[in-house]
């Protein structure tokens, strides 16, 4: 799925966040915005999963025009969305949140390969998803968003608070994805080692723009670390 | 500075203004409307009442009549003689009656709010139980007030009292006078430094909890605060008016005391007045015209308000003020007048007295043979921990180990656990049945996994609250500059949220929230620190700032303890790591030392090599 911004203008209230973002996910690719804290990259992924409406620009899905939808229909066109605050339905258990991944049938072969990935997740099933740790709601969400079969994934900050194993966890299933069903995936991410091992392209937010763009390859960190450097 | 001044004048001289003008309309207006007047202030003064419970901590009272009927029975009851139907036959006519009936009131309401409070308000009840206690009592309120004519005067109520000889424009002036009194001393109340705190019950117990206030004793106290100022309302309203019948009871006339808060603008004080004597007004004028469809078009009124302006119409016309103001500054091109609007207006500034040097190395915590589960999931099995004095702890281990939960008993003595805890902080040493307030007024500070802030308070305002770490702001001063140590300073830089006092902390974005809520914890001065997570989210290069900022306060003998995933952040900073695994501690020691055992290598990291 190819995700195609152009210019676009949101904030809260009065205060402006994004001065105009032009941003490409092409199909199949996977880019990570990165960047330092307030500078738009959460508001910038709830801008594209329509629950913040631009005040100006356009943004479009394999050529179609979402501008101002609502959050339903963008995920209805194949976007599954983690986001970083209540990632959960924390009344629900386990097995009722996988089951909300998507509204068809799950399929049982990727079922047992997403549980392959987190198996603490296959232990917990009736447990209520509040009540697992913080590390491990981030699992349950990447698993949720994975049973979806999405065109495009979003996750914001999904390595945040998991252990460094599960970040590695974390980078093969999404490559995995990648590899099974061509899907393009959209990180906003701090963990530059992982955005590495997960992405194409990677750009650089500052004040509300897209400021740099780099191939993601080895040689990126450093110049990475030091676009991030404050 | 001289321009907040400047508008802190206007709006008293606002305030000033309105007062004026009612007591000019006190001479010049009609018997008729000086008369609604009248009743419209005393309604507005039990609308301030309902305002600072409902309003500012939160707890909607849905029988606020009932403190309003207990004052005005009061004085009816002080006041006149019954037979045994409960037929007034006699008054009395010492004044003194009514002083003593309005006291009285205000103190029967204050003490039975205080029962109420004491049961309804507790940390693992709900906010419900509140509104259907409130509403439960009305019932039983006026089942009871026709079951005691001899002092109610039953059905029919008593009448006929009151002092003689006092007109009824006398009775207009002390109405306005009693009101700009109560509208005075609530809106210096909620600016003051407690109304922060008030505040910030209502948007976050929990975290108000954990900066060591006693969330439900405010609570229980605003109630009673509340209740008597109704209840002075109610007995003022009895004196003018020499009635008291079980309507002013009734849960018809609490709901529109809910009205006029609601649509006038909850937690404003001014919106409430507002709404109590226009709706009265125009209620009263309306009703004459039309008098069956008046309370329809109130209930739509209502319903409107809810549905569109849901905070209410005082807010949101100040809003659309505020918003024409800044488009006009735009259009003459002042930029800067884009940034979104502050709240609070309180400024954070460096206090060059250092933290107190406490050097030893004395255990602070000890924890032994620790066992907690939440129902039948068992998450630390026997954990023993010793933690010393100006230590800096990293606790690691894999996802869903126990290292959250193991913080939350620390800071929490009302978990359920087997096992001991013990804290060597002075004269405090227990745990066991110590509520989150208590430890923290130990000393002990506690950063949440995921940021928890108050939605209507500053940056500076948060911070405000930590460095007062559970003393009783002041009921009149309004702290304007906040001094915090440079500790604080280093980590509100680091984290980008330098000059950014005054946005709101739910606002900010979700690195900043979590450096907001370390320079909170940092900021109340604990001696010990627990820090769950705090660099989630964080650039690296915040990280070592936070990271060297940690090592300075372990310096001074604050005592830290951490929970972290990033290991190169642990090697760097920690004295001393743990790893917990399966609610147990399977290594404790130097950072070398865990970074290289096996166990962790494999368990832990996934770099089995």
């Amino acid at each position: 799925m190819r995700l195609e911004t152009r210019g676009v203008v949101a904030g809260y209230g009065s205060a402006t966040v994004l001065r105009g973002v032009d941003l490409t996910v092409g199909d199949g690719e996977a880019v990570a915005v990165v960047g330092r804290n307030g500078m738009g990259k959460t508001t910038l992924l709830k801008t594209l999963l329509g629950y913040l409406r631009p005040t100006s620009g356009s943004i479009q899905l394999d050529g179609v025009d979402i501008t101002g939808s609502l959050p339903e229909r963008i995920v209805r066109h194949g976007v599954a969305y983690g986001p970083q605050d209540e990632p959960v339905f924390a009344h629900l258990s386990v097995e009722d949140n996988l089951q909300a991944a998507r509204i068809g049938r799950i399929d049982a072969a990727r079922r047992e390969q997403v549980l392959a990935f987190f198996p603490v997740l296959g232990t917990r099933l009736r447990q209520r998803a509040g009540t697992l740790s913080g590390g491990e709601q981030k699992m349950l969400v990447l698993a949720r968003a994975l049973l979806a079969e999405p065109g495009l994934i979003v996750l914001d900050e999904i390595t945040a608070g998991l252990q460094p194993s599960m970040v590695n966890t974390v980078v093969t299933a999404l490559n995995w994805e990648r590899e099974q069903r061509g899907t393009s995936v959209l990180l906003v991410e701090q963990n530059i080692d992982a955005v590495l091992g997960i992405c194409d392209r990677v750009a650089v937010m500052k004040l509300g723009q897209l400021v740099a763009e780099e191939k993601a390859t080895k040689d990126a960190r450093d110049q990475l670390m030091l676009l991030l450097a404050p | 500075m001289a321009s907040r001044l400047t508008l802190r004048r206007g709006r008293f001289g606002t305030v000033g203004l309105v007062v004026a003008g009612f007591a000019v309309f006190g001479v010049v207006g009609t018997d008729y409307n000086t008369g609604l007047l009248t009743t419209a202030f005393v309604y507005a003064i039990a609308a301030v009442s309902l305002d600072l419970v409902w309003g500012y901590v939160g707890a909607p009272d849905l029988g606020h009549a009932l403190w309003f009927g207990i004052g005005a029975l009061s004085v009816g009851a002080m006041t006149t003689v019954t037979d045994k139907t409960g037929l007034v036959i006699d008054v009395h006519d010492s004044s003194w009656r009514y002083v003593v009936g309005i006291i009285l009131g205000m103190i029967v309401s204050a003490a039975l709010a205080g029962i109420v409070g004491r049961f309804s308000f507790s940390a693992r009840g709900s906010a419900f139980y509140i509104a259907v206690v409130t509403l439960a009592l009305t019932t039983v309120a006026t089942t009871l007030y026709s079951q005691f004519p001899k002092i109610t005067g039953g059905d029919n109520g008593l009448f006929g009292f009151g002092p003689a000889n006092v007109t009824p424009r006398t009775w207009y002036y002390v109405a306005l006078a009693a009101l700009t009194l109560v509208v005075i001393g609530a809106v210096v109340l909620v600016r003051s430094d407690l109304g922060l705190l008030l505040k910030a019950v209502r948007d976050n117990e929990t975290r108000t909890r954990y900066l060591g206030y006693d969330v439900e004793r405010i609570k229980t106290v605003t109630f009673m605060g509340g209740a008597a100022i109704a209840a002075f309302a109610g007995g003022l309203m009895a004196v003018i008016y020499g009635l008291v019948s079980s309507d002013l009871f009734s849960f018809v006339f609490a709901t529109q005391m809910l009205v006029w808060v609601a649509v006038g603008g909850r937690g404003t004080i001014i919106g409430p007045v507002i709404g109590a004597i226009v709706l009265q007004l125009v209620g009263a004028h309306l009703s004459a015209q039309f008098p069956t469809q008046w309370n329809l078009v109130e209930g739509v009124l209502f319903v409107l308000v809810v549905v569109f302006v849901p905070d209410g119409v005082l807010p949101f016309v100040t809003r659309q003020i505020g918003r024409l103001a800044t488009s006009l500054h735009t259009r003459r091109g002042d930029m800067a007048s884009r940034e979104p609007q502050g709240v609070g207006g309180r400024r954070i500034t460096p206090d060059p007295a250092g933290a107190p040097q406490r050097p030893t190395t004395s255990p602070v915590i000890a924890v032994s043979d620790l066992h907690f589960g939440y129902g039948s999931l068992q998450v630390l099995r026997g954990v023993d921990l010793q933690v010393n004095r100006g230590e800096l702890l990293c606790i690691v281990g894999p996802n869903g180990a126990g290292k959250s939960t193991l913080v939350s008993v620390l800071a929490d003595g009302n978990m359920r656990i087997d096992g001991e805890i013990r804290y060597e902080l002075g004269s405090h040493t227990s745990h066991r049945r110590r509520p989150p307030h208590r430890i923290a007024r130990y000393g002990v500070s506690r950063k949440f996994q995921s940021p928890q802030l108050f939605e209507s308070l500053s940056a500076a305002e948060t911070i405000l609250l930590a460095r007062l770490g559970g003393k009783l702001p002041s009921f009149w001063r309004r702290s304007e500059v906040v001094p915090v140590s440079p500790a604080v300073v280093d980590v509100l830089d680091a984290t980008g949220l330098h000059g950014r006092d005054n946005e709101r902390g739910t606002t900010l974005a979700h690195g900043l929230k979590q450096g907001l809520e370390i320079a909170a914890a940092v900021a109340s001065r604990p001696q010990v620190l627990l820090l769950d997570e705090p660099t989630a989210g964080l650039t690296l290069n915040e990280r070592a700032v936070i990271g060297k900022v940690l090592r300075r306060l372990v310096g001074n003998g604050m005592t830290v303890i951490l929970i972290e995933h990033d290991l190169d952040f642990v090697n760097q900073i920690a004295d001393r790591v743990v790893v917990l695994h399966g609610g147990r501690i399977i290594q404790d020691g130097t950072p070398d030392e865990v970074s290289s055992s096996q166990v962790v290598r494999e368990a832990y990291l996934g770099t089995v090599s």
